[in-house]
Protein backbone atom coordinates (compact mmCIF):
# COMPACT_ATOMS: atom_id res chain seq x y z
CA UNK A 1 0.00 0.00 0.00
CA UNK A 2 2.69 2.26 0.70
CA UNK A 3 4.71 1.73 -2.65
CA UNK A 4 1.26 1.69 -4.19
CA UNK A 5 0.83 5.98 -2.76
CA UNK A 6 4.53 6.85 -3.15
CA UNK A 7 4.84 5.60 -7.52
CA UNK A 8 1.72 6.89 -8.63
CA UNK A 9 -0.23 8.93 -6.41
CA UNK A 10 3.05 11.76 -4.95
CA UNK A 11 5.61 11.32 -7.37
CA UNK A 12 5.85 15.27 -8.66
CA UNK A 13 3.53 18.07 -7.62
CA UNK A 14 1.47 17.79 -10.89
CA UNK A 15 0.71 14.09 -9.62
CA UNK A 16 -0.59 15.81 -6.27
CA UNK A 17 -2.41 18.33 -7.76
CA UNK A 18 -3.99 16.31 -10.07
CA UNK A 19 -5.43 14.28 -6.71
CA UNK A 20 -6.18 17.20 -5.09
CA UNK A 21 -9.01 17.64 -7.92
CA UNK A 22 -9.88 14.30 -7.95
CA UNK A 23 -10.40 13.85 -4.78
CA UNK A 24 -12.37 17.29 -4.44
CA UNK A 25 -14.74 15.62 -7.00
CA UNK A 26 -14.98 12.74 -5.01
CA UNK A 27 -16.37 14.75 -1.94
CA UNK A 28 -18.40 16.87 -4.48
CA UNK A 29 -20.10 13.61 -5.62
CA UNK A 30 -20.28 12.62 -1.44
CA UNK A 31 -22.38 15.74 -1.05
CA UNK A 32 -25.12 15.25 -3.64
CA UNK A 33 -24.91 11.97 -2.56
CA UNK A 34 -25.54 12.53 1.24
CA UNK A 35 -27.59 15.09 0.30
CA UNK A 36 -30.37 13.05 -1.98
CA UNK A 37 -30.87 9.97 0.92
CA UNK A 38 -34.00 9.73 2.01
CA UNK A 39 -34.22 9.05 6.22
CA UNK A 40 -33.27 5.46 6.99
CA UNK A 41 -35.14 4.84 10.65
CA UNK A 42 -34.22 0.79 10.41
CA UNK A 43 -30.32 1.91 10.41
CA UNK A 44 -30.92 4.49 12.84
CA UNK A 45 -31.38 7.74 10.73
CA UNK A 46 -34.30 8.94 11.49
CA UNK A 47 -35.88 12.21 9.63
CA UNK A 48 -34.75 15.67 11.15
CA UNK A 49 -36.29 18.99 10.80
CA UNK A 50 -34.73 18.92 7.46
CA UNK A 51 -37.52 16.36 6.10
CA UNK A 52 -40.61 17.21 8.51
CA UNK A 53 -40.34 21.12 7.12
CA UNK A 54 -39.84 19.62 3.54
CA UNK A 55 -42.93 17.62 3.88
CA UNK A 56 -44.61 17.32 7.46
CA UNK A 57 -47.41 15.00 6.75
CA UNK A 58 -45.13 12.31 4.95
CA UNK A 59 -43.77 11.17 8.22
CA UNK A 60 -47.04 11.36 10.69
CA UNK A 61 -46.85 8.67 13.38
CA UNK A 62 -43.53 7.88 12.51
CA UNK A 63 -40.24 8.53 14.59
CA UNK A 64 -38.45 11.75 14.00
CA UNK A 65 -35.31 13.23 15.67
CA UNK A 66 -35.45 17.16 15.61
CA UNK A 67 -33.57 19.79 17.15
CA UNK A 68 -34.53 23.47 17.81
CA UNK A 69 -34.89 26.53 20.19
CA UNK A 70 -37.24 26.95 22.61
CA UNK A 71 -39.61 29.61 22.02
CA UNK A 72 -42.58 28.83 24.58
CA UNK A 73 -42.52 26.44 27.54
CA UNK A 74 -45.78 26.01 28.58
CA UNK A 75 -46.46 24.33 26.33
CA UNK A 76 -43.33 23.75 24.99
CA UNK A 77 -42.32 24.93 21.78
CA UNK A 78 -39.67 24.65 19.76
CA UNK A 79 -38.67 26.65 16.52
CA UNK A 80 -36.78 24.22 14.05
CA UNK A 81 -34.81 25.74 10.93
CA UNK A 82 -34.14 24.54 7.47
CA UNK A 83 -32.05 26.89 5.49
CA UNK A 84 -34.29 30.58 5.55
CA UNK A 85 -37.67 28.21 6.31
CA UNK A 86 -38.62 28.09 10.16
CA UNK A 87 -41.82 25.11 11.66
CA UNK A 88 -42.64 25.49 15.08
CA UNK A 89 -43.66 21.91 16.81
CA UNK A 90 -44.82 21.53 19.89
CA UNK A 91 -43.62 18.93 22.50
CA UNK A 92 -45.89 17.01 24.44
CA UNK A 93 -45.08 14.07 26.65
CA UNK A 94 -41.77 16.36 27.31
CA UNK A 95 -38.94 14.58 30.01
CA UNK A 96 -37.54 17.97 30.38
CA UNK A 97 -38.50 21.42 31.21
CA UNK A 98 -35.95 23.89 29.55
CA UNK A 99 -35.94 27.12 29.70
CA UNK A 100 -36.41 29.67 26.75
CA UNK A 101 -33.83 29.74 24.25
CA UNK A 102 -32.56 26.66 25.22
CA UNK A 103 -31.22 24.29 22.46
CA UNK A 104 -33.32 20.79 22.63
CA UNK A 105 -32.87 17.63 20.54
CA UNK A 106 -36.29 15.49 20.52
CA UNK A 107 -36.71 12.02 19.82
CA UNK A 108 -40.26 11.07 19.61
CA UNK A 109 -43.21 9.96 17.39
CA UNK A 110 -44.65 12.94 14.50
CA UNK A 111 -47.89 13.47 15.42
CA UNK A 112 -50.84 15.63 13.62
CA UNK A 113 -50.58 19.75 14.25
CA UNK A 114 -47.08 20.01 14.01
CA UNK A 115 -46.82 18.04 17.09
CA UNK A 116 -44.13 15.85 18.74
CA UNK A 117 -44.73 12.84 21.12
CA UNK A 118 -41.51 12.64 23.29
CA UNK A 119 -39.89 9.46 24.16
CA UNK A 120 -36.94 11.33 24.80
CA UNK A 121 -34.97 14.89 24.65
CA UNK A 122 -31.63 16.38 25.34
CA UNK A 123 -31.53 20.10 26.43
CA UNK A 124 -28.35 22.58 26.07
CA UNK A 125 -28.75 25.58 28.28
CA UNK A 126 -27.82 28.75 26.09
CA UNK A 127 -24.94 29.53 27.81
CA UNK A 128 -23.43 26.16 27.21
CA UNK A 129 -23.16 27.48 22.87
CA UNK A 130 -21.16 30.09 23.96
CA UNK A 131 -19.09 28.42 25.75
CA UNK A 132 -18.90 25.59 23.09
CA UNK A 133 -18.18 28.28 20.50
CA UNK A 134 -15.54 30.15 22.87
CA UNK A 135 -13.36 27.16 23.63
CA UNK A 136 -13.60 25.60 20.23
CA UNK A 137 -12.45 29.39 19.09
CA UNK A 138 -9.54 29.07 21.57
CA UNK A 139 -8.82 25.31 19.95
CA UNK A 140 -8.44 27.11 16.46
CA UNK A 141 -6.54 30.22 17.09
CA UNK A 142 -3.96 27.73 19.05
CA UNK A 143 -3.65 24.89 16.33
CA UNK A 144 -3.60 27.66 13.80
CA UNK A 145 -0.58 29.26 15.82
CA UNK A 146 1.12 25.97 16.06
CA UNK A 147 1.05 25.31 12.14
CA UNK A 148 2.42 28.83 11.24
CA UNK A 149 5.20 28.64 13.90
CA UNK A 150 6.24 25.06 12.44
CA UNK A 151 5.27 24.79 8.92
CA UNK A 152 5.16 27.51 5.94
CA UNK A 153 3.51 27.27 2.35
CA UNK A 154 6.59 26.48 -0.39
CA UNK A 155 4.57 28.03 -3.46
CA UNK A 156 7.32 26.64 -5.79
CA UNK A 157 6.95 23.37 -4.52
CA UNK A 158 3.58 23.09 -3.70
CA UNK A 159 4.10 22.16 -0.61
CA UNK A 160 3.66 22.33 3.36
CA UNK A 161 7.11 21.97 4.50
CA UNK A 162 8.48 21.92 7.62
CA UNK A 163 10.51 25.49 9.03
CA UNK A 164 13.98 24.46 9.74
CA UNK A 165 13.75 27.76 12.55
CA UNK A 166 10.53 27.70 13.96
CA UNK A 167 8.89 31.14 13.39
CA UNK A 168 8.73 32.68 17.19
CA UNK A 169 5.46 34.80 16.58
CA UNK A 170 6.80 37.27 19.54
CA UNK A 171 9.31 38.16 16.99
CA UNK A 172 6.74 38.69 14.36
CA UNK A 173 4.76 41.23 16.05
CA UNK A 174 7.91 43.01 17.47
CA UNK A 175 9.50 43.07 14.41
CA UNK A 176 6.03 44.44 12.86
CA UNK A 177 5.41 47.10 15.87
CA UNK A 178 8.87 48.71 15.53
CA UNK A 179 8.01 49.79 11.90
CA UNK A 180 10.06 47.12 9.89
CA UNK A 181 7.36 46.46 7.09
CA UNK A 182 10.26 44.38 4.83
CA UNK A 183 11.45 42.31 7.40
CA UNK B 1 -19.66 16.33 17.57
CA UNK B 2 -17.57 16.89 20.89
CA UNK B 3 -15.84 20.67 21.58
CA UNK B 4 -12.75 21.49 19.13
CA UNK B 5 -10.78 21.87 22.23
CA UNK B 6 -11.12 18.23 23.42
CA UNK B 7 -10.66 16.64 20.08
CA UNK B 8 -7.15 19.09 19.67
CA UNK B 9 -6.26 18.28 23.07
CA UNK B 10 -6.82 14.15 22.83
CA UNK B 11 -4.57 15.21 19.31
CA UNK B 12 -1.71 16.31 20.90
CA UNK B 13 -1.88 13.74 24.06
CA UNK B 14 -1.64 10.80 21.59
CA UNK B 15 0.77 12.52 19.20
CA UNK B 16 2.89 12.99 21.95
CA UNK B 17 2.87 9.17 23.74
CA UNK B 18 3.44 7.99 20.02
CA UNK B 19 6.83 10.62 19.72
CA UNK B 20 8.11 8.55 22.84
CA UNK B 21 8.10 5.10 20.82
CA UNK B 22 8.71 6.90 17.11
CA UNK B 23 11.41 9.03 17.28
CA UNK B 24 10.58 10.80 13.67
CA UNK B 25 7.29 12.27 15.50
CA UNK B 26 8.39 15.65 16.59
CA UNK B 27 6.59 18.94 17.42
CA UNK B 28 5.35 19.65 13.88
CA UNK B 29 4.28 16.15 13.29
CA UNK B 30 2.15 16.45 16.99
CA UNK B 31 0.74 19.78 15.12
CA UNK B 32 -0.55 17.62 12.36
CA UNK B 33 -1.77 15.37 14.42
CA UNK B 34 -3.96 18.29 16.12
CA UNK B 35 -4.97 19.58 12.90
CA UNK B 36 -6.02 16.31 12.01
CA UNK B 37 -7.99 15.79 14.93
CA UNK B 38 -9.42 19.19 14.42
CA UNK B 39 -10.30 18.12 10.33
CA UNK B 40 -13.58 16.54 10.54
CA UNK B 41 -15.34 19.72 12.45
CA UNK B 42 -14.64 21.36 8.76
CA UNK B 43 -18.47 20.34 8.45
CA UNK B 44 -18.97 23.12 10.44
CA UNK B 45 -18.51 25.17 6.99
CA UNK B 46 -22.19 24.60 6.85
CA UNK B 47 -22.56 27.76 9.70
CA UNK B 48 -21.64 29.74 7.18
CA UNK B 49 -22.40 28.76 3.59
CA UNK B 50 -26.01 26.24 4.78
CA UNK B 51 -26.57 23.56 2.92
CA UNK B 52 -30.02 24.55 2.23
CA UNK B 53 -28.75 27.21 0.80
CA UNK B 54 -26.57 25.77 -1.83
CA UNK B 55 -29.21 22.98 -2.63
CA UNK B 56 -31.94 26.31 -3.41
CA UNK B 57 -29.20 27.85 -5.89
CA UNK B 58 -27.79 24.98 -7.74
CA UNK B 59 -31.06 22.81 -7.80
CA UNK B 60 -29.33 19.53 -6.44
CA UNK B 61 -29.63 17.79 -3.18
CA UNK B 62 -26.58 18.55 -1.11
CA UNK B 63 -25.33 18.17 2.21
CA UNK B 64 -21.96 19.11 3.81
CA UNK B 65 -22.43 15.75 6.26
CA UNK B 66 -20.08 13.97 4.97
CA UNK B 67 -17.20 15.74 5.46
CA UNK B 68 -18.21 14.02 9.04
CA UNK B 69 -17.84 10.55 8.15
CA UNK B 70 -15.50 7.85 7.97
CA UNK B 71 -15.43 7.95 4.43
CA UNK B 72 -15.53 11.62 3.93
CA UNK B 73 -13.09 12.06 6.45
CA UNK B 74 -10.40 9.43 4.78
CA UNK B 75 -10.85 11.87 1.33
CA UNK B 76 -10.11 15.34 3.74
CA UNK B 77 -6.96 13.47 5.13
CA UNK B 78 -5.46 12.32 1.53
CA UNK B 79 -6.49 15.83 0.27
CA UNK B 80 -4.43 17.39 3.07
CA UNK B 81 -1.44 14.69 2.79
CA UNK B 82 -1.11 15.53 -0.96
CA UNK B 83 -0.13 18.49 -0.22
CA UNK B 84 3.44 17.36 1.53
CA UNK B 85 6.05 16.32 -0.51
CA UNK B 86 6.37 12.71 -1.22
CA UNK B 87 9.32 12.05 1.04
CA UNK B 88 7.04 13.13 4.28
CA UNK B 89 3.28 12.32 2.48
CA UNK B 90 3.58 8.89 4.27
CA UNK B 91 4.31 10.25 7.55
CA UNK B 92 2.29 12.57 7.52
CA UNK B 93 -0.80 10.75 6.32
CA UNK B 94 -0.40 8.32 8.98
CA UNK B 95 -0.62 11.19 11.79
CA UNK B 96 -3.23 13.30 10.06
CA UNK B 97 -5.40 9.78 9.82
CA UNK B 98 -4.54 9.06 13.39
CA UNK B 99 -5.88 12.29 14.42
CA UNK B 100 -9.00 12.37 12.23
CA UNK B 101 -9.91 8.80 13.48
CA UNK B 102 -9.55 10.08 17.09
CA UNK B 103 -12.03 12.49 16.51
CA UNK B 104 -14.84 10.20 14.98
CA UNK B 105 -14.20 7.87 17.30
CA UNK B 106 -14.85 10.55 20.37
CA UNK B 107 -17.52 11.54 18.68
CA UNK B 108 -19.33 7.92 18.17
CA UNK B 109 -19.65 8.67 22.03
CA UNK B 110 -21.18 11.59 22.06
CA UNK B 111 -25.41 11.25 23.65
CA UNK B 112 -28.17 11.85 21.33
CA UNK B 113 -31.78 11.99 22.06
CA UNK B 114 -32.54 8.80 19.56
CA UNK B 115 -29.78 6.89 21.21
CA UNK B 116 -28.04 6.60 17.65
CA UNK B 117 -24.41 8.11 16.81
CA UNK B 118 -23.91 9.42 13.12
CA UNK B 119 -23.22 7.41 10.13
CA UNK B 120 -19.65 7.09 10.86
CA UNK B 121 -18.91 3.89 8.26
CA UNK B 122 -20.50 5.86 5.32
CA UNK B 123 -20.74 5.52 2.36
CA UNK B 124 -19.77 1.71 3.47
CA UNK B 125 -22.83 1.75 5.25
CA UNK B 126 -25.08 4.44 6.84
CA UNK B 127 -25.67 2.30 9.66
CA UNK B 128 -25.85 4.65 12.90
CA UNK B 129 -24.20 2.78 15.52
CA UNK B 130 -25.99 3.30 19.31
CA UNK B 131 -24.62 5.45 21.31
CA UNK B 132 -23.42 5.34 25.13
CA UNK B 133 -24.16 8.63 25.35
CA UNK B 134 -20.76 9.69 27.49
CA UNK B 135 -21.11 13.31 27.27
CA UNK B 136 -22.48 16.26 25.17
CA UNK B 137 -20.24 18.83 22.91
CA UNK B 138 -21.72 21.05 25.36
CA UNK B 139 -20.14 19.69 28.24
CA UNK B 140 -17.49 21.07 30.23
CA UNK B 141 -15.99 17.76 31.68
CA UNK B 142 -14.42 16.41 28.20
CA UNK B 143 -12.31 19.98 27.87
CA UNK B 144 -11.44 19.23 31.35
CA UNK B 145 -10.00 16.04 31.35
CA UNK B 146 -8.60 16.18 28.34
CA UNK B 147 -6.87 19.14 28.83
CA UNK B 148 -5.69 18.21 31.76
CA UNK B 149 -4.34 14.82 30.39
CA UNK B 150 -2.94 17.15 27.92
CA UNK B 151 -0.93 19.06 30.43
CA UNK B 152 0.41 16.08 32.58
CA UNK B 153 2.47 14.44 29.31
CA UNK B 154 3.15 17.86 28.47
CA UNK B 155 4.71 17.93 32.01
CA UNK B 156 6.51 14.13 31.39
CA UNK B 157 7.29 14.90 28.05
CA UNK B 158 9.64 18.61 28.79
CA UNK B 159 11.00 16.44 31.63
CA UNK B 160 12.30 13.53 29.78
CA UNK B 161 10.67 11.55 32.67
CA UNK B 162 10.16 8.97 29.60
CA UNK B 163 14.21 8.99 27.73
Amino acid sequence: MMAYLNIWMFEAKTSRKILIVVLSIVLAVFFVWYGSMEPAPDKGDYPGQEDLIKDYEKYIDEKAEVGGKVIETDPLVIETEYGDRTMDLTIVDAQESPSKNDRVTVYGTVRENHTIEAENMVVRPRWRWFYMYGISGIAAVWVGLRMIEQWRWNGKRFALEVREEPLKLKDLLKKSSSGDTHG
Amino acid sequence: MADLLTHVMVGYTIGTILSWKYEWIKSPHVTMMMAGAALPDIVRIGLLIDSAAVQTHLGIPFSWTPLHTGGGVMVTVLIFAALFEKKTTWHLFLVILIGAASHLFLDALLLTASGTSYAIFWPLTRYRLSTPGLYLSTDVLPAMISTAAAFLIWRVDEGGLSK
